[in-house]
């Protein structure tokens, strides 16, 4: 095996670990970033991999197998297996084989070799989709399987240049603010303007619908109002919760010229269909009886959409995915900070929604200051005097418990609150007992599900405004909850060992900041118990996204953490 | 049978006899005793003084039995017509004096002709080293393959070696590792049964005959013949010393002597598979060659070298291909590698998240820890590893402590341990270690041991005893003191009874007679004499300007004759 001095190591299974110390490592970043996917960065060894999506996504923005090959051998360290070389032809040249086009009758074509046609059409999935073309290269697919036959050719490997256009929807002005509603003026940042033009790919058959990826804090919303201005038509947003629902609406009258009146919020307490209607996953896939149908799915078809916004579509249920399949000459936009799904439905967002068109890194915006710069601490404490015993003998379903609600951790946090005057502080925790006894010492308001939610948008109104600096919440704050100024997150306990938790957490204080753009997350964890494990798992999405944790301990004789960490706290929090 | 196993055999004045030969005048003594085997420019200077006889002799027990002990009369039987089966027995007599073809004999049983089996790739490759079978691919050529390249043999023994280490050696009542180790084992080894594996080891190679996949068969017994591995009376155990040696060792270097001992020790039980083995090995490393469709014995060599992580097959506008990944002719002379430890293509790679990234060129003995510590989660190029909970209670089983992994993680990859690794490297392993010698002295202590190897060698050097007491020429013939002089000297009429007298005794020597046929005196070489009512004929074959010429003839048919006794070197 030759050996060179590149950034770049590709395994057989199409993986690529990029050396970030390398002095070529952002030269092939950017490269690579165009074919491959960010899967982890952990420290300097970061892991991007190229699947047939990633491979396909490159492939619709010009970037031919020899291109990619080219560019891999130039900044690989050793010889490239040649599995993997062979692979990348073969999947990356595969886009393109096949195109959907309209035909004059308004019927729809699919063109492509003769050879391929005829295999793919002797497969029983599709085979009911096409028929005979007029002539070799082509048949004659069913108008209104559009979606389905996509999504079968994808999981048979090949993906359809969709090119049959979309109808235009229901026209709408919607001008974007230049000053908003606090004074301050608004314009869209260069990555967001720049998103919104790779979705919108003026002048391409293909263009109009796709994903953008973007971490929490880059303004996922403000770029899908932008596309909404752009298209001037009438929209559906689906969201992941009600919460969400109300940043939509605020948002948009905070930085569109839409009026009140022009904006639907459709969920289960309000059903309002508006030129703009912003609804969630769960409202649409709400059945009252098991066997009953998708009562409120007709939503799709209540006005003539022109764009539908899917916000957090990893998370986009079965149900909608099914009734997306039937959407596809409406122009779609999904939004995600990863595109990576539990169910490992990927190739359907790619099928139904559209190719990625959009990816920015998390750490990339830090480093251009779109969103704060975070650093991560996990502290051990010890349990507070006596109650290790206890925990020693409880029974495993409540020692989790006992660990999280350490009394020594309220300590912790009053020492925490001491290193960060003057800012704005969420501490954030899983026992409603503990959360009271925390917002009690601290003397500072406690938000939870057992406030109602008028009240509880008063207590983020104070908050954002300053009024309140420490701010005790539940996990009902988890899910896109808009808290601008929060720089200190302080975790007293979570649950056991829920990534998306962690990222959510870490995601409410990583909007970029009036001063220092500086964040800190805390974790507190119960030094020798099961939580220390539970902390470790939770933490590996945002290790992965290159946030590492400096590991402290808590030492209750002197009221401060000690050693463990190169980056000492005090020195951190200055 | 290894040179070296024959030196060994014989005595210093048998070996000096056959170092003294002219065919070795251009090696002095030392070089010959001691150099096993022999160096290729060597071999290639002999093969030149060789006569045109001996050479062709030569060449027919390369083609036609490899390494493979043989029988004079099963030479004489594949002897090619041209040359008297009488060159060929003194031809072969003559490479026996010379110490390229060797004597033994197996119990009571016949005498044996033999080349050892690393003269034999030695030889092969002067002779066929113009016709090796394939032909070189184009730079510019395009390549594609769908094959997972394995780790090397060198990597797939280890990791074998570190699993029998983490599951226990001990055996079954049948004498076997338990079922569990035997597939946790397996399943470090990507080598496949295929065609190769049922030329060499035929069926005798079944699970049933040898208890084990025959697959990790062969990788234990590699690891038995590199004295890796050894059995004591219940169970394997690992040769820490010998281990710890061969650590030491590249990975260059580990794969050519586990090549070296594939080729020697597996690829001569089958004439095709050595042959194949033996014109590959010529080839250069990493250049593309195309295997002809029907070359079936390159094609069934060249899978088995992939499975062993040592070729890339390919196809190339529809032609299979392939290349050697590592140098295929495994006795290169070379200098001690220079040691370039902890440069950065050796150093690891630690990720915060606990990955641990091992690349290529990383070396044995820190590869070694690294199956001692963690486990392996990819096999790829770059080896993944993670520790784990389980990981580390096998390490303080050996006597690691948190503070000797950190250390040893900390040197290999020349930076400070993330926190949160060292942080879990804390918490996960408990500090009573157990004393690391009690480990490491397991099976040591000097009790029964056995580093046989696992695969009967049908052919090893325990089973033959040498010959040293060549014949001579003459001897070869029998009769010739009785026989008349003048058969031998004189161009003579005779009576026909007297000239059956004659050809019969050629017959029997193997030897060709001089007849003059009418105006031409032709060279006839006898094969049998037919018998008739009306009398007899004589069938046998002349050589003209090339050709062989089939003849019957009839006493009548030739008036002079005499028989041309072959003058033995």
């Amino acid at each position: 095996m030759n050996r060179e001095d590149g950034p770049l190591m590709l395994q057989g299974d199409l993986t690529v670990l990029l050396d970030e110390r390398h002095p070529k490592a952002d030269a092939a970043r950017e490269k690579l970033s165009q074919f491959a996917d960010l899967i982890k960065r952990p420290g300097h060894i970061h892991t991007y991999r190229m699947t047939p999506l990633s491979l396909w996504n490159a492939a619709a923005s010009q970037l031919s197998a020899a291109d990619i090959i080219a560019w891999l051998k130039q900044y690989s360290r050793y010889e490239l297996p040649l599995r993997s070389i062979s692979q990348i032809r073969m999947l990356a040249e595969r886009y393109g084989q096949l195109m959907l086009e309209r035909s004059t009758d308004g019927g729809l074509l699919l063109h492509g070799n003769e050879v391929l046609l005829q295999m793919l059409s002797q497969q029983s999935s599709i085979r009911s989709y096409l028929s005979a073309g007029q002539r070799e290269g082509q048949r004659a697919a069913r108008a209104d399987c559009r979606g389905l036959l996509k999504q079968e050719l994808v999981r048979l490997g090949y993906p359809v240049v969709d090119g049959a256009g979309y109808r235009r929807g229901e026209e709408l002005t919607v001008g974007l603010r230049c000053r908003i509603g606090s004074g301050s003026q608004f314009e869209l940042r260069d990555y967001q303007e720049h998103a919104v033009n790779m979705f919108y790919r003026a002048d391409r058959d293909d263009g109009g619908s796709g994903v953008l990826v973007l971490p929490c804090g880059a303004g996922k919303t403000v770029i899908g109002i932008a596309a909404i201005a752009r298209l001037g038509c009438e929209t559906l947003i689906l969201t992941s919760n009600v919460t969400s629902v109300k940043q939509w609406k605020q948002e948009l009258i905070d930085k569109t010229t839409l009026a009140d009146h022009e904006i639907g919020e459709y969920a289960a307490s309000c059903k309002q269909v508006c030129p703009v209607t912003i609804a969630t996953y769960q409202i649409l896939t709400y059945k009252h009886q098991r066997s009953d149908e998708y009562a409120h799915m007709k939503l799709f078809q209540e006005r003539n959409w022109g764009l539908i916004i899917y916000d957090e579509v990893h998370l986009l249920p079965a149900p909608v995915f099914r009734m997306t399949a039937d959407l596809q000459a409406t122009r779609r936009l999904g939004l995600t900070a990863t595109l990576i799904r539990e169910d490992g439905r990927e190739e359907d967002v790619f099928s139904l929604i559209g190719p990625k068109r959009f990816d920015m890194p998390w750490k990339t915006l830090e480093s251009a200051g779109a969103i704060a710069a975070a650093e991560c601490f996990e502290i051990r404490v010890p349990f507070a005097h006596g109650d290790r015993a206890a925990y020693d003998n409880a029974e495993a379903r409540t020692k989790a418990r006992l660990a999280g609600e350490n009394k020594e951790k309220l300590e912790t946090v009053k020492w925490l609150l001491s290193m960060h005057p003057g800012r704005q502080i969420l501490i954030i925790g899983q026992y409603l007992q503990q959360l009271h006894a925390a917002a009690a010492a601290l003397h500072a308001p406690l938000l939870t599900g057992e406030l109602p939610h008028q009240e509880r948008e008063k207590l983020y109104k104070r908050f954002k405004d300053g009024e309140i600096e420490v701010l005790v919440v539940s996990k009902v704050a988890n899910f896109a909850v808009d808290l601008p100024d929060a720089a200190v997150a302080i975790q007293l306990s979570g649950s056991y060992g829920s990534r998306q938790e962690e990222a959510q957490r870490i995601g409410r204080i990583l909007r970029p900041k009036r001063s220092d753009n500086r964040a800190w997350f805390y974790t507190l964890v119960t030094e020798g118990t099961k939580e220390t494990e539970f902390a470790r798992k939770r933490q590996l999405f945002m290790l992965e996204q290159g946030y590492p944790y400096d590991i402290c301990c808590w030492q209750p004789s002197i009221g401060r953490t000690v050693k463990e960490s190169p980056a000492q706290i005090e020195e951190a929090a200055q | 049978m290894n040179l070296r196993d024959m030196i060994d055999k014989l005595s210093y004045s048998q070996v000096e006899r056959f170092a003294q030969s002219t065919i070795w005048s251009h090696m002095d003594l030392e070089e010959w005793m001691k150099d096993s085997p022999l160096a290729l420019d060597g071999v290639h200077a002999a093969w030149s003084k060789l006569s045109g006889q001996q050479c062709k002799v030569l060449a027919t027990i390369v083609s036609r039995f490899g390494a493979s002990p043989f029988l004079e009369e099963q030479l004489l039987q594949e002897a090619d017509r041209g040359m008297t089966g009488s060159a060929y027995r003194l031809g072969l007599l003559s490479l026996a004096e010379a110490g390229i073809v060797f004597i033994v004999r197996k119990g009571w049983g016949e005498r044996l002709y033999f080349l050892p089996r690393d003269m034999y790739f030695h030889w092969h490759r002067i002779i066929y080293e113009r016709h090796t079978g394939v032909k070189p691919l184009a730079e510019t050529a395009a390549f594609w393959s769908d094959r997972v390249t394995p780790p090397m043999l060198s990597l797939q023994l280890l990791h074998t070696l570190a699993e029998l280490q983490r599951s226990g050696m001990k055996w079954t009542a049948k004498r076997l590792l338990s079922k569990r180790t035997i597939d946790r084992s397996a399943a470090h080894i990507m080598i496949k049964q295929c065609a190769a594996l049922d030329l060499i080891f035929g069926s005798s190679s079944s699970p049933p005959l040898i208890g084990y996949p025959l697959p990790l068969a062969i990788v234990l017994d590699l690891a038995m013949r590199c004295h890796l591995l050894a059995a004591a009376p219940a169970a394997f155990f690992i040769q820490e010393k010998k281990l710890a040696e061969w650590l030491r060792l590249t990975m260059e270097e580990q794969e050519e002597r586990l090549l070296r001992m594939v080729m020697e020790q597996y690829a001569v039980r089958c004439p095709s598979c050595a042959h194949a083995a033996a014109r590959l090995s010529g080839l250069p490393m990493l250049q593309w060659f195309e295997i002809e469709i029907e070359d079936a014995s390159a094609q069934h060599w060249c899978e088995w070298m992939a499975d062993m992580g040592w070729m890339e097959l390919a196809w190339s506008e529809g032609k299979q291909v392939f290349r050697w990944l590592v140098t295929p002719w495994p006795y290169e002379r070379r200098k001690a590698a220079a040691s370039d430890a902890h440069n950065n293509n050796q150093r690891i790679a630690i990720a915060s998240d606990g990955n641990i990234y091992v690349p290529p060129y990383a070396s044995s003995a820190l590869r070694w820890q690294m199956e001692m510590i963690a486990e392996r989660e990819q096999s790829e190029s770059i080896a993944v590893y993670r520790m784990n909970v389980r990981s580390l209670k096998h390490a303080a089983g050996l006597g690691y402590t948190p503070q000797q992994i950190a250390e040893l993680l900390e040197h290999a990859s020349g930076e400070r341990l993330p926190d949160l690794v060292y942080a879990d490297l804390s918490s996960s392993m408990n500090n009573d270690a157990l004393d690391m010698q009690r480990i490491l002295n397991l099976g040591s202590d000097g009790s029964e041991q056995r580093t046989a190897a696992l695969l009967h060698d049908p052919a090893s050097c325990h089973l033959y005893e040498p010959i040293v007491d060549f014949p001579t020429g003459k001897s070869l013939f029998q009769g010739l003191e009785e026989t008349p002089s003048n058969w031998l000297n004189q161009y003579r009429n005779y009576h026909h009874t007297t000239r059956r007298e004659l050809l019969e005794r050629a017959l029997s020597w193997r030897i060709s007679v001089k007849l003059q046929c009418g105006e031409d005196a032709v060279s006839f070489v006898p094969e049998r004499i037919e018998t008739a009512a009306d009398g007899w004929a004589v069938v046998g074959y002349t050589e003209k300007t090339g050709d062989i010429l089939h003849m019957r003839l009839e006493p009548a048919m030739w008036q002079e004759m005499m028989l041309e006794f072959p003058h033995p070197h």
